[in-house]
């Protein structure tokens, strides 16, 4: 029967969740369902009464929204970084995490750009945006480059999927989700023709979808950095964001990954070796974020320019002291010795330093945005100040939930670990890193040539 | 592998139609995204306010939509190729 | 084509805020309740910028009127995703209030901080009493709006039209501000910058002639004479 057909597959693990729901499921999704619902609920009654339901005011117009705009659209990179660059740079290890990855830059643009929509005061005249737009301002060069960077990471995500809906659909009951994966599964047959097809696009996409990324990242910055303001007008904003947004990227990636390995119950595919790997490289990006971060406000310090200098230590011993020392320990002192050391580099420790980050990366957008507000060159608002709103707090409450309920619709309808990829390892690893190896074993006098 | 049920059979004329419905609508989205870049252009140009910044946008986005729809015609018309015999 | 200017004697003016008052009945500029004054949402389109120097008992202070400065080259203008806000041939930095979608990208990036924004619907949650004193020739800002100082613009379209009617040019003296009509102690003069005959061309070459942050490039149009001797 074609039901239980999906239990003999050899991964069969990985169609678990797909065609057995157990009552967790349900409770999850409830639970979820709720807090997406507390958060439209504050959105609507922004929406009916206007942004003063919030807690900004005169200076400090942008906070929460924009922030956790740059929040998400900052962890989008973890789909990139490691889908493209680890199958660009072919590190094998990547089979089991590139569509974990993939998702989560899908829905994570999405939720980023929602946010900007719920930061408007007239999101009724978003109209105004299509019709009267000017490539002047950068929140344009921002829509246009969101807008291609979540097109591109969808077609990224969709054309290495399609041999496992194919595997899907193979298995599927009939009914509505068997018309579905017939529909998404584009005929796939595995023949050789179709692979090439495949596997050509997938290639070029990867190419094309790491620029995009990394262009996205920067022309958010460049919405502060365009602008006048003490401690916003810095050159090296571009890089610093785009590594800020990979070291986040990572961490959201750990995080997922050990939530996923515990609840489908992937110890054989998403295994501590992953873990270390990838958290050998968010040290990379600890140490990265602290060069960055050092090189900006060492910059800012020795300039003395007596505007920059109320932000700097408005940040550093003032009002916002509390948020920007916490940022320091939770990017550098907490996770730098946990995953320095292979002792610590577990798969806990990866994930402790991990959620460290998360929060680190919220404060470190909240420690840009805030205090340059708070402190404008014309003295009269000399130390503004601002306080979340209920409102503000529920929809960014609403915003991590919508991401959780998407993500777990997402691994109900479609494999979270991509089991093509994964088999595909299975045959052919040994081979191709054979294959590697021997172009570069020294002294043999050997051409390469294809193994048989 | 098993042998597949469904397999690679077109399952209906349904299942087609709903593809081509799908392609034609990234198609179409692209379209629009290029139609909003131009109409931007166009706005610039006639308020006299900054033009050069609308090409210069223009250059770079407009061929990544166009590659991407180019790209999701090619797997699309590929693999129906490749899959037959 | 005139280029709309200000200059503020700060030698003669005397803080008594009646520019900022007139400013607010002329221009329909909301009261906020004294709840949102809390929370900081007060709307002044002028406003007296005070600054303290020194401590008891040697202590000065020195008042600035601080309307928007209509820069010639305004950083805000620069971000606006919808041209809600922008440059007028006449250099008015005008701002088009149904195109608003309340980004508030231009508050963000004035480094002036002239730039206010329509948090609630103030206008409407106004004192009924204030209705009445409603200048209909200004239309009132709904939610989700900027809004700032436009050096009383509606003032110039009355004027082009009336001297329009009357078949003859616009004089010296037809349009002037709100707050430059009201001010007792005459310290404001506002006029046509690009005209070298009008007062405020040549007050503005005077030796005690400053602009706000003229470093940051701005060009501001609006100009400050200083005080001729230290104050107190």
């Amino acid at each position: 029967m074609a039901e239980t057909d999906w239990r003999k597959e050899e991964d069969a693990i990985l169609l678990r969740p797909i065609f057995a729901t157990g009552r967790t499921y349900y409770l999850v999704v409830a639970v979820l369902g709720a807090l997406v619902l507390w958060g439209l609920v504050s959105y609507i009654v922004q929406y009916e009464n206007g942004l003063g339901v919030t807690g900004m005011n005169f200076p400090v117009s942008w906070s929460f929204y924009i922030i956790n705009f740059v929040f998400f659209v900052g962890i989008s990179h973890a789909g990139t970084l490691i889908s493209a660059i680890l199958r660009l740079s072919q590190a094998e290890w990547r089979r089991p995490i590139t569509r974990i990855a993939e998702v989560i830059t899908v829905l994570v643009l999405g939720i980023g750009g929602m946010n900007i929509l719920i930061d408007l005061g007239r999101p009724d005249r978003l109209m105004n945006l299509f019709l009267y737009g000017r490539y002047q301002s950068p929140l344009l060069w921002d829509a246009t480059s969101i807008t291609a960077y979540f097109t591109a990471s969808s077609v990224y995500l969709y054309i290495p999927m399609i041999p496992d809906i194919a595997v899907l659909r193979d298995r599927s009951p009939p009914g509505w989700r068997s018309f579905l994966y017939r529909v998404l599964a584009m005929g796939w047959a595995g023949t050789e023709r179709q692979h090439k097809v495949l596997n050509r696009a997938v290639a070029i996409m990867a190419v094309l979808v790491v620029p995009i990324a990394v262009s996205v990242h920067t022309v958010v910055s460049f919405v502060f950095s365009m602008t006048v303001q003490p401690m916003w007008h810095s050159t090296i904003f571009g890089p610093y964001f785009v590594v800020g947004a990979i070291f986040s990227g990572i961490a959201a990636l750990l995080v997922i990954m050990a939530v996923l390995r515990k609840v489908f119950h992937l110890e054989d595919y998403l295994q501590p070796i992953h873990f270390s790997y990838l958290g050998l490289l968010l040290l990379v990006m600890v140490l990265l974020w602290f060069y960055f971060t050092f090189a900006e406000y060492l910059t800012t310090y020795y300039g003395n320019e007596p505007n920059e200098m109320r932000v700097f230590f408005a940040k550093l011993s003032g009002k916002y002291a509390p948020a920007f020392w916490a940022m320091v320990a939770c990017n550098f002192a907490i996770p730098l010795p946990i995953l320095a050391f292979r002792r610590t580099r577990t798969i806990l420790g990866t994930v402790i330093a991990s959620i460290s980050i998360i929060i680190g990366m919220w404060l470190e957008r909240f420690i840009i945005i805030v205090p340059t507000l708070a402190n404008p060159r014309l003295r009269q608002y000399a130390q503004g100040s601002y306080a979340p709103s209920i409102v503000e707090i529920g929809i960014m409450v609403g915003c991590f939930a919508l991401f959780s309920l998407l993500y777990v619709l997402f691994s109900k309808l479609f494999p979270i670990v991509s089991i093509s990829e994964v088999r595909e390892g299975r045959e052919k690893t040994v081979e191709i890193v054979k294959e590697r190896l021997d172009r570069y074993k020294p002294g043999l006098g050997k051409l390469p040539r294809a193994t048989t | 592998m098993a042998t597949p049920r469904n397999s690679s059979a077109p399952g209906g004329p349904w299942v087609f139609r709903t593809q081509l419905a799908l392609l034609a609508g990234f198609s179409a989205f692209a379209s629009l995204v290029i139609l909003w870049i131009a109409r931007l252009i166009y706005v610039s140009y006639t308020l006299h306010d900054v033009f050069s910044a609308s090409i210069g946008i223009a250059l770079i986005a407009v061929p990544i939509f166009v590659f991407l729809t180019c790209m999701v015609h090619y797997v699309f018309w590929g693999l129906r190729r490749g899959g037959r015999p | 084509m005139p280029r709309w200017g200000m200059v503020i004697d700060l030698d003669k003016c005397t803080a008594c805020q009646a520019c900022v008052v007139a400013c607010q009945v002329e221009n329909n500029v909301p009261v906020v309740e004294e709840k949102e004054y809390r929370r900081r949402r007060a709307m002044s389109w002028m406003k007296i910028v005070s600054e303290t120097e020194g401590s008891y008992p040697d202590v000065s202070q020195r008042f600035m009127p601080r309307p928007c400065m209509m820069c010639d080259n305004p950083p805000c203008t620069r971000v606006c995703p919808v041209h809600a806000t922008y440059l007028n041939p006449e250099g008015l930095v005008a701002q088009i209030y149904p195109r608003c979608i309340g980004c508030r990208f231009c508050i963000a990036a004035c480094p002036y901080t002239v730039k206010y924004f329509n948090w609630y619907d103030y206008h409407d949650r106004g004192p009924d009493e204030l209705r009445k004193a409603d200048n209909p020739d200004v239309s009132a800002r709904p939610k989700g709006v900027v809004e700032k100082c436009t050096f009383c613009h509606h003032r110039l379209m009355k004027a082009k039209d009336k001297a329009a009617v009357e078949n003859r040019p616009l004089r010296q003296g037809d349009y002037i501000p709100a707050c430059v009509e009201t001010c007792p102690s005459r310290a404001m003069y506002f006029g046509d910058l690009s005209d070298p005959e009008s007062q405020v061309a040549q007050l503005a070459k005077s030796p005690r002639a400053f602009r706000l942050m003229e470093d940051l490039g701005t060009q501001p149009k609006v100009v400050y004479l200083s005080e001729r001797k230290p104050y107190g």
